[in-house]
């Protein structure tokens, strides 16, 4: 499953190169992070857990054998710790609906933002755009877990079924009717909301 | 078909994942119900909503901090020396420079040492021999 290129990586990777794992993160650090900007849907915690995500494929890259992908064993390590970091601030009650004004704030949003349109928006379309995007991460907030991380690796990461299957532990067919199941959601959810 | 049926298969036909059969169908039934239809447009938008969040980048630090996160976990045995690889090149060079100055200024004054030294004996010789010279005059 995986490429040359790929398993030269990951001996040097198994070998504690520095070099290579600077290498691996400035690959991938960006789409772990906004995945799980967009399933946490708070920036510090996005931040922080993304963090542990590499720290986890430092530790454990000896366990990789290449069976999937790097980036699906990657998305894998780290819905895990999405799941799991869920479930602790859920126990602790510490994370509330205040996080998703996140996405609103405008400096969060920042120099991080790419694949912004050239041409530079209007104050008014701007604050459309703002309020559009908090009103979509509410609804992908407030989908079932499992919904969510199906929409996000499929809508969000542009991965395929195939990937998501690697990745979720899933057959193809359980991700296709969860995914339907989650768009019929968020339709409902943002339906007369959207232009 | 009915509605229910078309509503299942907006997911296959925004993947484009319907068979020919499935695909004229559907679009005959969306071509005649405008209830099915408006549901279609705003299944359209939501994906389109959702596909074009902004995609947010990783902080500038990010690499560094975790880094410096597993130095910190692994005691130093890993990332423990944060200088690049440039920098320690530079330092190393720089030690072995003075070592070089400092190695030709001793070599240096250790010859001039050796030269005084010699011309100094030689005058001592020059000045022992001359009485010697002037007694054998008289």
């Amino acid at each position: 499953m995986t490429t040359p290129a790929e398993r030269r990586l990951v001996r040097k990777l198994k070998a504690r190169s520095p070099a290579a794992f600077e290498s691996l993160m400035r690959r991938y650090q960006s789409p772990i992070f906004n995945m799980l900007f967009r399933m946490i849907g708070n920036r510090e915690e996005a931040e922080d857990l993304a963090q542990e995500v590499f720290i986890t494929v430092f530790k454990r890259i000896d366990t990789f054998r290449g069976e999937s992908s790097l980036a699906t064993w990657i998305y894998r390590i780290a819905s895990n710790h999405c799941i799991n970091r869920k479930k602790y601030l859920t126990r602790r009650k510490h994370y509330d609906k205040r996080s998703f004004d996140d996405v609103t704030d405008r400096d969060q949003l920042g120099d991080g933002r790419v694949g912004v349109s050239e041409r530079m928006p209007r104050p008014d379309e701007m604050a459309e755009g703002l309020q559009m995007e908090r009103l979509i991460q509410e609804a992908i907030s407030n989908l079932d877990e499992d919904q969510r991380l199906v929409v996000v690796l499929r809508d969000i990461q542009n991965l395929t079924y195939e990937e998501i299957g690697e990745i979720t532990g899933l057959p193809p067919g359980t991700v296709k009717s969860r995914l339907h199941r989650a768009r019929m959601a968020l339709k409902e959810k943002l339906a007369g909301q959207l232009r | 078909m009915d509605h229910d049926r078309a509503r299942d298969l907006f997911t296959q036909y925004h993947e484009e994942d319907l068979s020919d059969a499935e695909l004229a169908e559907l679009e005959e039934h969306l071509a005649e119900c405008d209830e099915c239809r408006e549901e279609w447009e705003t299944y359209r938008k939501t994906i389109d909503g959702v596909s074009g969040l902004f995609e947010l980048a990783a902080p500038e630090d990010f690499t560094r901090s975790v880094e410096q996160k597993i130095r910190k976990r692994s005691r130093g045995r890993f990332f423990g020396d944060q200088r690049p690889k440039s920098m320690q090149f530079a330092v190393v060079s720089f030690i072995l420079i003075l070592l070089f100055i400092l190695a030709y200024l001793v070599m240096t004054a250790a010859t001039e040492i050796i030269i005084l030294d010699e011309s100094q004996d030689k005058e001592t010789s020059q000045e022992a021999t001359a009485p010697e010279k002037g007694e054998a005059g008289k």
